[in-house]
């Protein structure tokens, strides 16, 4: 391994020096003008939203905005209504199954519950997609599993399974099985979410040094504000269906936007309401509501 | 009144949704199926799991059900002095009515619940998903085997079950009761038929396998992912499988045993 | 792994055991038990009317079992059921004068074919045809005669 994997004291640095150069013209993952809904509830109201080669962008915006959707649009899993979601160039969703496959295992994703295979060791479960895809022998299978696990710091506990194992060091292990078939690009469902600060500072190092070392493009949803904005090239802000700020981190931080600060300042109130929308509180207390 | 009304055509058209599901399911999962042949070790895992492991009950029940059928018959039986015919009672009775009918329904219990809860919380988890963006179809991967072990098991737990069942109906009215076991077997020979009772059964079952793998594997798959829906599918599997497999048998009977 | 292995060797006993047992249902509780009938020799009856007799029905001589009916056919000539008997090896020196009839094994029991031997010095050999046979007893047919004899005797 050519990186080397928990160094603290130089975590900001490394990636600031390594970062990738970026043309304007990659856009390896483009939406635009994304409509989704879910039933009667309209998630995405025209989304536009651009990940070119070798970034890592984050998506963030309070929960149950459907950052989670909007992966699961990029990966093929759910249609856009209306718009257009398109992964190096091809339309996600316009490929027959076949291609549609060929292109997930250029990705890889990392889902908020990890998703490993509760029935399986950690080992096994990293060389599933390999045993999946690949007839390599099983010296090689070996060689690769180790490797991918050495990455995240988890060699160790390569024969625990999922259940034995806490919940930053199994999104860790998912981590390495989604790095695999060495990706292209990796899609991050809230990885913080839940994690302990110290397991969270290996996240965050782990998704910035991955992506440099490897020359991988990330996306990462969350609403971690701090840790995301820590790591990422550009974040979205997505709220009400629609991206309402984009930008470098420095950018977004300095937003002139109320909404946009109150979201990066965890303010209680403010553009987005505290209450869930419902009649005054006078006429449901006094049976008028129903 | 209409509220009643709205509620029937409401239930009927989510019944026939489903029913809609369930055709096209299994039509994707038999597509996938061809990838068994080119990896038997997936099979072999799911037979272990479904078929295996079904083993013990399937033994018991046999050899109790074997038993008392003969406790029964021999005291009905034994008053027409008839009570060498207890070989083909049993015989008859299991090989094409309770060998097929009991295994399905015990494996329902066993087999076919465990089968929707592993799926069910397979996809609460996530895992499905997660196999899906690897790149593997999970209802090749995962579906497939699972009902292919479950048609392959059922037939097989069935014939084990008569054999029980015969063997516990032997050992209760010959070494028991003192029928003579001489007439025990020889009229349960000429009596019982391979082609129209023994295959006939083989036939049933492996139907009930289809049936019973297919709605277990299907309520995994199809149920919601919280853990409340992951139990209300369970449920399911056991009840609906236990209905279908009795009015399958009857429709059966109907044409084979005519 | 191990544990794969294990899996495997069980699975693989659990399918063995499953079409052990169908063997022994072919064989034990069915009457594909035909199969096995190489033991002995055959010889012809034929009769009238054979009732309900069924093939590998039992023939027994006083009572004791003694062979099967391998097969029951209608011969176009004689317009008369054509029954193949399988009488065991060792039961090899019946009198060629041996009479056969279906009988019933209690009132409601199984038909089957009873022999009773003759007197002649030699023996049936395969092949042979039992020619001393009586038919079986059809219920109605013996109502219907009752009765005949009945008004008949009334006439008189």
């Amino acid at each position: 391994m050519p990186w080397r994997i928990l160094q603290h004291s130089s975590r900001i640095d490394i990636s600031e020096a390594i970062r990738m150069p970026t043309t304007e013209s990659e856009a390896l993952i483009d939406l635009s003008g994304v409509v989704f809904s879910r039933g009667s509830n309209r998630l995405f109201n025209g989304v536009d939203l651009q990940v070119r080669r070798g970034e890592v962008v984050a998506i963030m915006g309070p929960s149950g905005t459907g950052k989670t959707t909007l992966l699961r649009l990029i990966g093929g899993q759910l249609r856009a209504a209306a718009g257009r979601v398109a992964v190096d160039g091809q339309a996600v969703d316009q490929l027959s199954r076949r291609d549609l496959y060929r292109l997930r295992r250029r990705m890889g994703v990392l889902f908020q519950s990890g998703a490993l295979f509760t029935d399986m060791t950690c080992f096994e479960n990293v060389a599933f997609p390999l045993r999946e895809h690949t007839d390599l022998p099983e010296t090689l299978i070996r060689t690769v599993v180790l490797m991918k696990l050495e990455a995240v710091g988890l060699r160790g506990a390569r024969d625990l399974y999922p259940g034995e194992l806490s919940g930053g060091m199994s999104r860790r292990v998912s981590l390495a099985r989604a790095l695999a078939l060495d990706p292209e690009i990796i899609l991050y469902d809230e990885p913080f979410a839940g994690q302990d600060p110290i397991s969270m500072g290996a996240l965050m190092q782990l998704i910035r040094q991955l992506n440099d070392a490897l020359g991988l493009t990330s996306v990462v949803v969350s609403h971690d504000v701090d840790e995301t904005l820590r790591i990422a090239d550009r974040a979205y802000v997505i709220s009400g269906g629609e991206v309402i700020a984009a930008g470098t981190p420095e950018a977004l931080r300095h937003s002139e936007s109320r909404w946009v600060d109150q979201f990066l300042n965890a303010l209680p109130d403010g553009p987005v309401p505290f209450h869930y929308p419902a009649p005054p509180i006078a006429d449901d207390l006094c049976g008028e509501g129903r | 009144m209409i509220g009643m009304l709205q509620r029937l055509g409401a239930s009927t058209l989510e019944t026939a949704a489903t029913l809609g599901r369930a055709v096209l399911f299994l039509l994707r999962v038999l597509r996938g199926s061809g990838e068994l042949i080119r990896r038997p070790g997936l099979l072999v895992h799911e037979m272990y799991s479904v078929g295996v492991l079904t083993l013990v009950i399937i033994v018991v029940s046999g050899l109790f059900v074997g038993m008392v059928l003969a406790l029964q018959g021999y005291y009905t039986l034994v008053d027409f002095g008839a009570e060498q015919s207890l070989g083909v009672l049993v015989a008859l009775s299991l090989t094409r009515e309770l060998g097929p009918v009991v295994t399905a329904l015990l494996f329902a219990g066993r087999a076919g619940s465990a089968l929707t809860a592993e799926i069910g919380l397979m996809k609460a988890t996530e895992q499905l998903a997660g196999m899906e963006m690897m790149a593997v179809d999970p209802e090749h991967r995962v579906i497939a085997p699972r009902l292919a072990a479950a048609i392959l098991s059922l037939p097989l737990l069935t014939v084990i079950f008569n054999v029980l069942g015969v063997t516990g109906a032997w050992l209760v009215s010959v070494n028991l009761l003192g029928v003579d076991g001489g007439s025990f077997w020889s009229q349960m020979q000429s009596q019982v038929s391979f082609s129209d009772d023994i295959l006939n059964g083989l036939i049933k079952s492996v139907m009930f396998g289809v049936v019973a793998g297919w709605i277990a594997v299907f309520n995994g798959y199809d149920c919601r992912p919280t853990s409340h829906g992951v139990s209300r599918a369970t449920t399911r599997t056991v009840v609906v499988t236990s209905l279908i497999v009795l009015g399958l048998d009857f429709v059966l009977t109907a044409l084979m045993f005519d | 792994m191990d544990n794969s292995r294990t899996m495997e060797i069980a699975v693989g006993a659990f399918v063995a055991a499953g079409l052990a047992a169908l063997f022994v249902l072919a064989m034990q509780v069915s009457n594909i038990t035909a199969f096995q009938r190489t033991e002995g020799y055959t010889v012809d009856a034929y009769f009238q009317n054979v009732g309900g007799l069924r093939e590998r029905a039992p023939v027994s001589l006083s009572g004791v079992q003694i062979g099967r009916v391998s097969a029951i056919r209608l011969d176009p000539d004689r317009f008369e059921a054509r029954v193949e008997l399988t009488i065991r090896s060792e039961y090899d020196n019946l009198p060629s004068d041996t009479a056969a009839r279906v009988r019933t094994s209690g009132l409601l029991g199984e038909q089957y074919v009873s022999l009773q031997p003759g007197g002649m010095p030699d023996s049936l050999g395969p092949g042979d045809e039992i020619t001393l046979t009586q038919s079986a007893l059809v219920l109605e047919e013996i109502v219907g005669q009752f009765l005949y004899e009945q008004s008949s005797g009334d006439d008189q």
